[in-house]
């Protein structure tokens, strides 16, 4: 098996939560947001890992803690091999050239002052990739009109607010596919997008694997874009991973009750879609990291919570080679969640 | 009392200064009868919520409306802003946006919203009468009673819709519109508050025109779909056969761009080209640019609402070979 790109240990991040709340001074000691709390996952080339959440489940966090954006709590993210909180200069702009990242709102990705000639050119003359400038201009220019950005000259020489939404998210993956990334994060990259032109960054994220061979890490809500991408979905709630495995077992056998609400939950286009779906009526809203439930995180909102769940926080278990659960019930779910 | 609740019949909505006018709605005809739940979906810039707020006359004062759009027997194109107030909005259409958030005062309770409201719609209303009716509302939408005390920030965002809810009923209007009402939210939330939507709908035999550009989630609650594009309605039917059996190819198009959870993974196809500018006459199919089936006739003015079959209607002239 191939060497992964990158490796996540036991990851936490715990931000203090906001000084000057009333409730924060009467306890005396400080309140801590769990945003991400002791998470596992390796990455390999040219795999395609999703990380499936809700708001606050820590997703986007997770993905700033992979670029270096924020320093863990504890645990430690090695790339190939090597703790990334002890690269050298060099070895982190390597890092940086390497692992990229397209945000979700493509408006806010590119700076309104510069034209999108001289944004793509930056990175480029950073990471020293082309000769010279008319080089450089040359390479996004072919870039932009393999993705359909024709005539290419125009849409180098104009600025953001010019171009529209869909437009702009293709240009931001260019930008990074330009630096040759090994791992390219995507997080929630069609969600401000119209349908109609989601299509096209999701088909070019599948291109960007299948040319290069770049390992993508999708962060979305959107089980669908999960579904559509992925080899490998993670569900994440509150912090946690509450189950891993590939795109068809989390599909077909979700075994997290939490995994089985969000597929029950998503709309269905037709009836037959509808009957297929699990029935998993869940009530409640997530509470905030800060006070977590002892035991399960998700027992509060659970339909299958029995005395276990509130006692202690269940482990990953292994139900199949890489298929883990994080939840006490065994088969008993799968049954519980038959169409009635 | 007549079956047909709301009526538009060729209705133009132009936002305009001398210099630039822009065509957000185009001869837009539909006609909703009562307890009917009448999706409409069309992506950012086709004119759906311009259309919602165009029918409660909430739309900036550059808006110019032609046409005719009558509610229960009432013209509402030209109606003044009294007569508005005191017969239409609220009592006979009221509306849910998408973030409470923005819809609420962020310094005022619950309760000072709907004492407001009550008050603005009905001076004399006795304060135990009122208490009543938000005790009533709040149990409807199943909040706890004492929530109407809460700041808008004290509540997550699946109790603020809940109270955007429970506001839209306050004078039990027949009709209620769902701007993006659940959008926001995250899926769990959404079918929690979809299902309440769903539920408070039969009770009170509700007429909803519920605009969404998630036609999965419009699919589920409607009994109808009527697809935008670019500011015209191109197709209008059942929700089963526009979801098996599309007649306009936009919405051929748009069905094909989703990626399905439980179809086998091909991949999706997003639609060439982009939107046309509104701010220039249309004088061809609005979709022909981006059109798979266009052929000569298509640019040679706009087409006619084809009849499909009896409530189903698509503005295509290759209907029938598509």
């Amino acid at each position: 098996m191939t060497e992964p790109i990158l490796q996540v240990k036991d990851v936490a991040k715990y931000f203090r939560a906001q000084q000057g709340s009333l409730s924060a001074l009467q306890l005396g000691k400080p309140l801590w947001v769990h945003a991400v709390d002791g998470v596992n996952l390796e990455l390999r080339p040219g795999e395609i890992l999703a990380l499936l959440g809700e708001s606050g489940c820590g997703k986007s966090t997770l993905a700033k803690l992979l670029l270096q954006l924020e320093r863990p709590t504890q645990g430690q993210i090695r790339f190939h091999g090597k703790d990334t909180s002890r690269l050298t200069s060099e070895e982190k702009k390597r890092f940086r050239q390497h692992v990229q990242i397209v945000f979700q709102n493509p408006y806010e990705a590119f700076d309104p002052r510069f034209t999108l000639g001289e944004s793509l050119r930056r990175p480029l003359e950073i990471h020293g990739i082309g000769s010279s400038t008319e080089d450089r201009t040359r390479m996004i220019a072919e870039a932009f009109e393999a993705t359909g950005l024709v005539p290419a000259a125009d849409f180098l020489a104009r600025y953001p607010h010019e171009l529209s939404g869909g437009q702009l998210q293709r240009i931001a993956m260019i930008r990074a596919m330009l630096l040759k990334p090994e791992v390219l994060i995507a997080d929630e990259p069609v969600s401000m997008l119209d349908i109609s032109v989601r299509a096209d960054i999701l088909n070019m994220l599948l291109d960007l694997r299948e040319q290069s061979g770049t390992a993508l890490i999708v962060i979305t809500h959107d089980i669908m874009v999960a579904r559509y991408l992925a080899d490998k979905i993670t569900v994440m709630y509150l912090g946690r991973f509450v189950e891993t495995g590939s795109a068809d077992v989390i599909m077909s056998q979700p075994h997290h009750p939490y995994t089985q609400a969000l597929i029950a939950s998503t709309p269905a286009l037709t009836a037959e879609e509808r009957a297929a779906r699990p029935l998993v009526e869940v009530t409640g809203e997530p509470p905030k990291p800060i006070n977590l439930p002892v035991g399960c995180r998700f027992a509060p909102r659970c339909p299958f919570v029995f005395e276990p769940c509130r006692k202690q926080e269940p482990e990953l278990f292994r139900l199949d080679t890489d298929h883990r659960s994080a939840c006490y019930l065994g088969q008993t779910v799968e049954q519980a969640a038959e169409p009635r | 009392m007549s079956d047909v609740l709301l009526e538009l019949k060729h209705l133009n909505i132009v936002y305009g200064s001398e210099y630039k006018q822009v065509t957000a709605v185009n001869d837009a005809s539909i006609t909703i009868r009562r307890g009917e739940v009448v999706g409409l979906v069309g992506e950012s810039g086709s004119g759906k919520s311009t259309l919602a707020n165009g029918i409660l006359g909430i739309l900036p004062r550059t808006a110019k409306l032609s046409g005719s759009m009558r509610f229960n027997g009432i013209e509402l194109i030209g109606l003044n802003e009294t007569a508005m107030n005191q017969q239409v909005r609220w009592r006979q259409i009221s509306i849910v946006f998408q973030k409470a958030l923005a819809a609420l005062s962020p310094v005022h309770r619950i309760e000072e919203h709907m004492i407001d409201i009550l008050r603005a719609h009905d001076p004399g209303i006795p304060m135990a009468q009122m208490r009543e009716r938000m005790k009533k509302l709040m149990t409807l939408v199943r909040l706890p009673p004492e929530t109407v005390r809460s700041y808008p920030h004290q509540l997550s965002g699946g109790m603020l819709q809940r109270v955007m809810i429970a506001l839209s009923l306050l004078f039990d209007p027949p009709f209620v519109i769902l701007d993006e009402a659940t959008t926001a939210l995250d899926v769990l939330t959404q079918r929690q508050i979809l299902s309440e939507i769903r539920r408070l709908q039969h009770e009170f035999n509700l007429t909803v025109l519920m605009i969404s550009h998630d036609i999965a989630a419009v699919a589920e609650n409607a009994n109808r779909i009527v697809v935008m594009y670019a500011s015209q309605i191109v197709e209008d039917g059942p929700v089963e056969t526009v979801i098996h059996a599309p007649k306009h190819p936009y919405t051929q198009a748009l069905l094909g761009a989703l990626p399905r959870l439980d179809a086998p993974t091909g991949r999706v196809k997003s639609i060439p080209g982009s939107l046309p500018d509104l701010s220039l006459s249309i004088n061809q199919c609005v979709f022909a640019p981006r059109c798979a089936y266009a052929m000569d006739i298509c640019w040679q003015g706009v087409p006619a609402v084809q009849v499909v079959e009896p409530g189903h209607t698509s503005k295509c002239v290759r209907v029938n070979e598509i």
